[in-house]
C-alpha cells in the first residue's frame, strides 16, 4: 500500500521544507486571528487552529493519491462539483448577503472554493489529452472555455465576483499555457473592455460603486471608499516595524472592516509593519518557487499543466487580495490563502496545495499525450 | 496523426517560464506598492490614523470669582447638577423623552426643541436637558439612569451672584457665546462654555475665564471612548478683586431704590478706585446667566430698560454741573474772578431771551457768587466771550465725552463742536448754542461716571485720576492736567462755599470736620415755554414723570480740606426734580455714610 511508513516517511522528508512554509504562513495568519479578536483565542483563532490539522490531513491524502486517479476522474470531479454549484443555486442558504453555502450537516462548504481546484484538474486533463497540433487549432479551445465559463457564471450569480474572476483568470491561464495564442487572449480582453458598458449595467450597485472608488480613491470616504481608505491609513501609518503585535489602532478600534478575512493583510502590516508584510510575501514567494520547480520537474504534461495552473491559482488569490487592500485593484472579496479566517478558504487552499504536492510527488509519471 | 515524440517536454516550454516571470513581476509590484504606502505616503496616513482614533476633549476651567474690596463674592460658582442626554437611536430617544417629560417635568415645547436638537447633533453627542436640578429631581433621575444609560447626570458649575440686582449692572451676566465669537475658540464646542456678556463679566472675561484643559482619548470607530491617553487639567480663572465696596453699594442702592431711575458713582481720590457704581433699576444676573427665559422676558419688556447700566451708559445733559468746566475755562483764559456781571433774570441775545433759573434775577455777582447761586446769566456772559472751543477743550481734558475704559458698554457721551452740528443738524453753530453749552444744556451729554471723574480731577487738585474697578498693585504715575494751581484752588474754594451757603448746601453733613464740595445741576428735559413762564410755571415738579427735570449732584468730601482720601461722587436722579432739592440731600446721606462722625472716646 502507498500509505506504508516506508513510503510515507520519505514523502514527508522530501517535502519537509514545503510543510514548514505552509505551517509558517498558517501560524502567521493564526497570530493575526488571535490579535483581531483583541488578544483572545476565542472565537476565531481557536476554531481556525482546530481546522488546520483536518485540512493538513486532506492535503497529505490528496498528495498521496495516485496521479492516475486524478487523471481518470478529473472530469467526473468537475461534473460533481458543478452539480454542487447548481445545488447551491437552488438549495444553498444565504450567508453574508450571498447565496454561497451548502450545508452538508457536518460542515458548511462553498462549492465555489472546491471548483477552483476541479477546474484546473479538468482543464489539465483535457489539454494533456490533445496533441500539440490539436492544441494549436483554435477550435480545440472552445471546450475549455465552456468548462471555465460555466462555473464562473454560476458563481457570479451567487453573487461572488471575486471567486468568479479567479475562476476565469485561472481558466484562461491554463488555456494560455496549453498554447492558445496570448494575442487572442489579449483580444478577448479588449473585447471584454468593449463590452464593458453592457457588463456595467449588469453589475450590482455596490460593485459599480467599488469600481468608481477604485478609479477615484478619495471619492466618498465614508461610504463606498471607506474600506479602502481605512486600509490605506492602516498600512501607511504602520512604518517599518509596525505598531506592535496587538497594538494596531485601526484594527483594534474597528476602523478596519473585515479584518479577519479580506483585510487581514492590512492588519498584519499595521501591527508588524513593512517587515511583517515583506516576510509574508517572501514566504508566499518561496512556496511559489517550490511549486514552480516541482511542476517543471514533472515529466508528464498533465502534471506540468496542473502544477503551473495551481501555482497561478494560488498567485491569483494572493495578488488580488493584497492588491485590493493596497488600492491597486478594485475591492473584491478574495481571501488570502492560509491566512484569512474561514473553513472553506482553508479547505480550498489545502486542496490546491495537496494537488501541487501530488504533482511534486508523482513527477516521474508521464500522464498525457 | 503521428504519435507525439517521447521527449518529456515538447510543448511550448517558454510559456511556463513566462508565466512564472509574470508572477515574480506581480510580486515585485506588490512590494513596490507596499514601500510606496509605508515609506512614501506614511506621514499623511499616520496623521489620518491619529485623526481617526484620537480625540481632544476640552475640559472647561472654572470661572474666576468677582470679589469686592473686602473679598466678598459678587459673582461666584455654585455647583449644580445637570442632566445630559446621549443622542442615540430614535425609538429609544422618544421613550426617554416621554419619560423625562413626566419625571422632571418638562414642557411640551422644551421636549420639542430637545427633539430638534437631537436630530441636528451627531450620534452619541451630549445634549443638555436641564440645568440646576433639585435634589428631588436628581434622585428620581438616578433611578431612571439604571435603566437608561443614555442619561448622564453631571456636576457642573452655575454662575451665581449673591447680591443679585444690587450689583447686576456692574457684574453683568454670562451666556453662551455667539456663533461668531465661538468660531475662534476650540472650547466653544463644549456645551457648557460661557462668556461674559455685559459688565465686569465681559470686561474682564479673558482674566476670569482661565485656561482650558484637555483629555486626549482614544476612541473606536463608533465614537466611544476606549481609554484616556493624556490629561491636562484646566486652570481656574483668576479671581477678580475689585475696588467695589459691597456695604456702601447696598446703602446707596437702598437710597436710590425709591426713585424710578437713578445712578451714582463714587470714586476714591487719589487712587481712582471706584467704590460704588449703582444703577437703578437693575436686574438679577443669576437668572439671566442661567438663561431663564422668564427672567429674560421680564427684563426685556421692562419699560425702564434695566439692562442699561445707567452709571456708565446712561447719557444726560450735565446741566449746571458743567459750570465747573465753564468756570475753569474762563479762569484759564485769564478772566478775573472779581469781575461782576449784573443778572436781571435773563440775557438778551438778538430777539431771544435766555432765562436764568431765578426769575427775578440775581443782581450783580462775582464769579464765586455766580457759582454759589448757580446763576445762569453770569455763565451766559462768560460763554459769549469765551467761545465754544475753550470750554470743550477743558471738558475733554477733564474726561467728558470720552470712554473711560472702566467697564464694557460705557457710553461716550457727547461734547459738540461746530463741525458736529454742521454734520448732524446741517446748521452752523450759533452763539446761542455756545451759551446753552455753558450751563450744560443743548446738545451735550455726559455719563454719571464721567461726571464723577470730572470732580475726582478737581478733588485731586488738577492731577489726573485713573478710575478703575480692578485693584492694581502699582500706582500709575499721576499726570498734571495743566491747570494753574490758583485756578484749581479758587474752584475748590468756590465749590466748598457752594455746599455751605449756595445751592448745594443741603449736601453739607452735620459733622463739621467733614469738608463737602460740590455743584448741583437740574437738567431740563423739556423747554420751559414762554407760556409756562407767564403762568409762573418754572418748577417742573407737577409735570408728568417723563417731563420732569433730572436732578444731578457732583462733588467730593473728605475729613478736613487737605486730608485724603477724598470721595468724589456723581449722582443723577432721572426726572427727580431740582438738583439742590433732591440730589444734594441724597449726596449728604452718602457722605455721612462714607465719613461717619467720629464718636469721641470715653
Amino acid at each position: 500500500m502507498r500509505f506504508f511508513p516506508d513510503r510515507f516517511l520519505p514523502f514527508l522528508k522530501k517535502n519537509s521544507f514545503f510543510f514548514l512554509l505552509v505551517l509558517a504562513i498558517f501560524l502567521l495568519g493564526l497570530a493575526m486571528q488571535y490579535s483581531a479578536d483583541g488578544g483572545h483565542w476565542r472565537p476565531r483563532a481557536e476554531r481556525q487552529a482546530l481546522r488546520f490539522p483536518l485540512c493538513f490531513g486532506v492535503m497529505i491524502v490528496l498528495a498521496l493519491i495516485d496521479q492516475r486517479f486524478w487523471y481518470v476522474w478529473a472530469y467526473w470531479i468537475y461534473v460533481g462539483i458543478l452539480a454542487l454549484l447548481c445545488l447551491v443555486e437552488f438549495w444553498g442558504f444565504v450567508g453574508m448577503g450571498a447565496q454561497r453555502w451548502i450545508d452538508l450537516y457536518l460542515i458548511q462548504i462553498q462549492p465555489s472554493e472546491l471548483m477552483k481546484g476541479a477546474l484546473i484538474l479538468a482543464l489539465g486533463r483535457y489539454y494533456s489529452g490533445l496533441t500539440e497540433q490539436e492544441a494549436y487549432t483554435p477550435g480545440a479551445h472552445i471546450f475549455p472555455l465552456i468548462l471555465t465559463l460555466l462555473p464562473s457564471l454560476l458563481v457570479l450569480r451567487q453573487p461572488d465576483l471575486g471567486s468568479a474572476l479567479i475562476l476565469i483568470g485561472a481558466g484562461l491561464c491554463v488555456i494560455f499555457l496549453a498554447g492558445f495564442s496570448w494575442k487572442k487572449i489579449l483580444g478577448a480582453g479588449c473585447l471584454g473592455l468593449c463590452c464593458f458598458p453592457i457588463i456595467w449595467t449588469h453589475l450590482h450597485a455596490y460593485q459599480r460603486k467599488r469600481l468608481l472608488v477604485f478609479l477615484h480613491p478619495d471619492r466618498d470616504p465614508l461610504g463606498a471608499g471607506y474600506h479602502l481608505l481605512q486600509s490605506k491609513i492602516a498600512l501607511g501609518s504602520a512604518g517599518f516595524w509596525g505598531k506592535g503585535f496587538l497594538k494596531g489602532t485601526q484594527s483594534h478600534l474597528n476602523f478596519l472592516p473585515e479584518k479577519h478575512t479580506d483585510f487581514i493583510f492590512t492588519m498584519l502590516c499595521e501591527e508588524l509593519g513593512f517587515c511583517g508584510g515583506l516576510i509574508l510575501l517572501l514566504l508566499y514567494f518561496l512556496l511559489f518557487l517550490l511549486g514552480y520547480a516541482s511542476s517543471q520537474s514533472a515529466r508528464g504534461y498533465f502534471g506540468r499543466l496542473l502544477g503551473n495552473g495551481l501555482v497561478f491559482l494560488l498567485f491569483l488569490h494572493i495578488f488580488v487580495n493584497i492588491g485590493m487592500v493596497m488600492g491597486l485593484l478594485p475591492v473584491v472579496g478574495v481571501p488570502l490563502p492560509l491566512v484569512s479566517y474561514g473553513g472553506s478558504s482553508l479547505l480550498a487552499t489545502s486542496i490546491i496545495l495537496g494537488l501541487l504536492l501530488n504533482v511534486a510527488h508523482h513527477s516521474h509519471f508521464r500522464l498525457g499525450a | 496523426m503521428p504519435k507525439a515524440p517521447q521527449e518529456h517536454v515538447y510543448r511550448p516550454v517558454q510559456r511556463f517560464r513566462r508565466l512564472f516571470f509574470f508572477e515574480i513581476g506581480a510580486f515585485l509590484l506588490l512590494i513596490a506598492r507596499l514601500v510606496f504606502l509605508q515609506f512614501w505616503e506614511d506621514t499623511r496616513y499616520s496623521l489620518l490614523s491619529q485623526k481617526n482614533c484620537v480625540r481632544f476633549v476640552p475640559i472647561l476651567p472654572q470661572r474666576g470669582n468677582i470679589l469686592d474690596k473686602e473679598g466678598k463674592a459678587l459673582a461666584a460658582n455654585v455647583s449644580s447638577y445637570r442632566l445630559f442626554l446621549e443622542n442615540s437611536f430614535k425609538e429609544r430617544r422618544e421613550e426617554i423623552l416621554t419619560l423625562l417629560q413626566k419625571e422632571i417635568p418638562l414642557s411640551k415645547t422644551a421636549v420639542q426643541s430637545l427633539r430638534e436638537e437631537c436630530n441636528k447633533k451627531p450620534h452619541l453627542s451630549l445634549i443638555l436637558v436641564q440645568d440646576a436640578l433639585s435634589w428631588e429631581q436628581v434622585s428620581r433621575l438616578v433611578f431612571l439612569q439604571s435603566r437608561y444609560s443614555e442619561l448622564h447626570i453631571t456636576l457642573g458649575y452655575a454662575r451665581s451672584y449673591p447680591y443679585e440686582e444690587l450689583f447686576g449692572a456692574v457684574t453683568g451676566y454670562i451666556g453662551a457665546p455667539e456663533s461668531q465669537e465661538a468660531a475662534l475658540e476650540t472650547l466653544a464646542r463644549h456645551p457648557d462654555y460661557r462668556v461674559g456678556k455685559a459688565g465686569m463679566e465681559r470686561t474682564f472675561n479673558s482674566l476670569l475665564l482661565g485656561s482650558a484643559g484637555f483629555r486626549k482619548v482614544e476612541i473606536d470607530a463608533t465614537g466611544r471612548v476606549v481609554r484616556q491617553l493624556e490629561h491636562s487639567p484646566a486652570v481656574r480663572g483668576t479671581d477678580l478683586k475689585t475696588t467695589l465696596d459691597a456695604p456702601l453699594q447696598s446703602f446707596v442702592y437702598a437710597l436710590l431704590k425709591p426713585y424710578k431711575a437713578a445712578s451714582c458713582v463714587i470714586i476714591e481720590v487719589p487712587s481712582g478706585a471706584i467704590r460704588c457704581l449703582v444703577s437703578v433699576p437693575s436686574y438679577a444676573p443669576t437668572a439671566l446667566s442661567q438663561g431663564e427665559s422668564g427672567a429674560w422676558r421680564r427684563v426685556l419688556q421692562d419699560p425702564e430698560h434695566p439692562l442699561l447700566a445707567r452709571a456708565t451708559a446712561g447719557q444726560y445733559p450735565p446741566a449746571s454741573t458743567f459750570k465747573i468746566v465753564t468756570l475753569l475755562a474762563a479762569l484759564e483764559a485769564g478772566f478775573s474772578p472779581q469781575e461782576k456781571v449784573f443778572c436781571p433774570g435773563y440775557l438778551e441775545l438778538g430777539t431771544h431771551k435766555f432765562h436764568c433759573w431765578h426769575k427775578t434775577g440775581h443782581g450783580a455777582l462775582t464769579m464765586a457768587e455766580a457759582m454759589h447761586n448757580s446763576c445762569d446769566v453770569y455763565f451766559f456772559s462768560l460763554a459769549k466771550r469765551l467761545g465754544l472751543n475753550k470750554m470743550t477743550e477743558v471738558a475733554r481734558k477733564l474726561g467728558l465725552g470720552e470712554i473711560a475704559g472702566v467697564l464694557y458698554g460705557e457710553a461716550a457721551g457727547l461734547i459738540p463742536s461746530r463741525a458736529w452740528k454742521l454734520l448732524r443738524q446741517k446748521e452752523s453753530w450759533s452763539v446761542a448754542d455756545t451759551i446753552l453749552i455753558a450751563i450744560g444744556q443743548g446738545p451735550i451729554l455726559v455719563t454719571p461716571l464721567q461726571l464723577a471723574i470730572l470732580v475726582a480731577h478737581v478733588a485731586n487738585k488738577g492731577q489726573r485720576v485713573h478710575p478703575t474697578l480692578e485693584i492694581k498693585e502699582e500706582d500709575e504715575d499721576t499726570k498734571d492736567l495743566g491747570f494753574r494751581p490758583e485756578t484749581i484752588e479758587f474752584l475748590k474754594k468756590t465749590l466748598i462755599e457752594t455746599c455751605t451757603i449756595g445751592t448745594g448746601r443741603r449736601a453739607q453733613t452735620e459733622d463739621p470736620t467733614v469738608v463737602v464740595a460740590g455743584k448741583t445741576g437740574t437738567a431740563q428735559v423739556r423747554r420751559i415755554s414762554a407760556r409756562d413762564r407767564e403762568r409762573n410755571k418754572t418748577d417742573t415738579g407737577d409735570r408728568s414723570w417723563e417731563e420732569r427735570d433730572h436732578a444731578l449732584f457732583v462733588g467730593y468730601a473728605s475729613r478736613g480740606e487737605k486730608a485724603t482720601p477724598k470721595y468724589a461722587i456723581a449722582l443723577v436722579v432721572e426726572h427727580g426734580g431740582k438738583g439742590g432739592g433732591v440730589a444734594a440731600p441724597l449726596a449728604k446721606q452718602i457722605f455721612e455714610r462714607l465719613l461717619p462722625p467720629i464718636v469721641p472716646k470715653e
